[in-house]
């Protein structure tokens, strides 16, 4: 007689635990790829911008306005009504786990995704 | 022979079962961001009312250890009152002490009158010479004395402007571990990394001193503490030359070692924060020797970028490009 481990519905039902788990597993693995920057005022979520897109988008504040760019070479802060101007000067931003920040307006832009870093020290 | 089958055809779908659902169930983190001590927050958990709920912490520490917090301890302590100190402001200010020690007076924590004469946080400006003499005279003059019931009077003023960050990073990690999370806590760049982030080190980028959009390379971290200090941070230029707000406490001037950045890694905020600014007032080859005494890793970039790190941070720290250099 062979030796016998599986029978044939013994591997059909390994093959339907495994898709079925598969399909459980789906939504976790691609919120973990998801990549998006992501604007707060005063910790409030003003605006989700999927990594991908290349516009410009204005935010408007009681304090005034920030004008801030999206696109493939990174997140950069255009103008603000700020009088300090540390988030222009910060540049554009592509890899960093926290963005750019304005203390004075509360207001920021932090990246977030796979293949981004959880903080930035320095 | 039937027993294999019976066996195989048990504990097979089980085990594939576990696996798969585990490799699934790997935790996703919630992101709270605000404000406080005159920077920016976040505190990154596992559960979204965890996140939210830590913020808070920093304000009340704040009012606690913030010479410009009227009714703060070491408000009190400044204008000369015997304060009762919390265990954390005890201990903060007694490694403060031996770390004034043991740089030989380069970092304090009675830095007040020399820190509030250049006035990084309002209108900088480089201080008048007999005005500084008298001030490095108070901040060399200065002494806390505490009880054994944590009763503390002072001579001299106190800024803990070099050791709040790390506290803030302290407090939150140790909210984070009571409530059996693991997490990212980044208060101004004192950053605590508690547990790990599933399977994985949680990933912090360095920041490039001499291009701030970039980072020089990642560290991975477990249940570690990171501080970096800058000369980037805080600077003015006043007839062509440049004054950073790294203050070497001994000259009352800005530290001139040749340093950039100088970030370390340690089992504390409050021990990572104090070290990294002590270092980049004492330089690498002390600071490297300060490190070790503490159980500390160090990674120091110099003017021209070039990336020095101990043997411990070489474990840690993976750099984007070029090489680094043993210290």
């Amino acid at each position: 007689m062979k030796n016998v481990i599986f029978r044939r519905n013994d591997l059909l039902l390994l093959l339907a635990i495994l898709v079925l788990s598969l399909l459980f597993a789906l939504p976790f693995v691609m919120r973990r790829e998801a990549g998006a920057a992501i604007v707060r005022y005063r910790g409030e979520v003003l605006d989700t911008v999927p990594l991908s897109v290349n516009e410009e988008r204005i935010y408007t504040l009681p304090e005034g306005e920030v004008r801030v760019s999206f696109t493939e070479n990174g997140v950069a802060v255009l103008s603000s009504s700020c009088p300090n101007r540390d988030c222009i000067r910060m540049g554009s931003v592509i890899r960093e786990g926290s963005g750019i920040y304005c203390l004075p307006l509360a207001f920021s832009v932090t990246l977030t995704g796979e293949g981004i870093f959880d903080g930035i020290t320095g | 022979m039937h027993g294999r089958y019976r066996k195989g055809r048990r504990i097979a779908p089980l085990l594939l079962s576990f696996l798969l659902l585990l490799s699934s169930c790997a935790p996703s983190y919630t992101r709270a961001e605000g404000y406080g001590m005159g920077t920016f927050l976040s505190v990154s958990a596992e559960r979204e009312d965890t996140a939210s709920a830590l913020l808070p912490l920093v304000n009340a520490l704040e009012n606690e250890i913030s010479h410009r917090v009227a009714d703060s301890s070491v408000a009190r302590l400044n204008l000369g009152e015997t304060v009762l100190l919390s265990l954390r402001l005890k201990e903060a200010l007694a490694l403060s002490a031996d770390v004034a020690e043991k740089t030989e007076g380069a970092f304090s924590p009675f830095s007040l009158p020399v820190t509030a004469l250049w006035d990084f946080n309002g209108t900088p400006r480089v201080p008048d010479e007999a005005a500084l003499a008298a001030a490095l005279a108070q901040v060399k003059g200065a002494s806390l004395t505490v009880s054994e019931n944590g009763a503390a009077s002072l001579i001299g003023k106190i800024d803990l402007g070099a050791v709040g960050k790390g506290m803030a990073a302290d407090l939150l990690a140790d909210a984070l571990k009571e409530r059996g999370e693991s997490g990212l806590v980044s208060v101004g760049g004192s950053i605590a990394a508690v547990g790990s982030k599933g399977d994985d080190p949680w990933r912090v980028g360095v920041r490039d001193p001499l291009d701030t959009s970039k980072t020089v390379g990642t560290l991975s971290l477990l249940d570690a503490f990171v501080s970096t200090s800058g000369s980037y941070e805080k600077s003015f230029t006043e007839d062509g030359v440049s004054y950073h707000h790294i203050i070497d406490m001994r000259t009352g001037m800005p530290a001139r070692q040749g340093l950039v950045s100088v970030t370390v890694v340690a089992e504390s905020g409050v021990l990572s924060d104090i070290l990294s600014t002590a270092i980049f007032a004492v330089g690498m080859e002390k600071g490297s020797a300060l490190c070790e005494a503490y159980g500390a890793h160090l990674l120091a970039i110099t003017e021209d970028g070039t990336l020095y790190a101990s043997e411990g941070m070489r474990a840690l720290f993976t750099a984007e490009k070029g090489t680094v250099l043993p210290l």
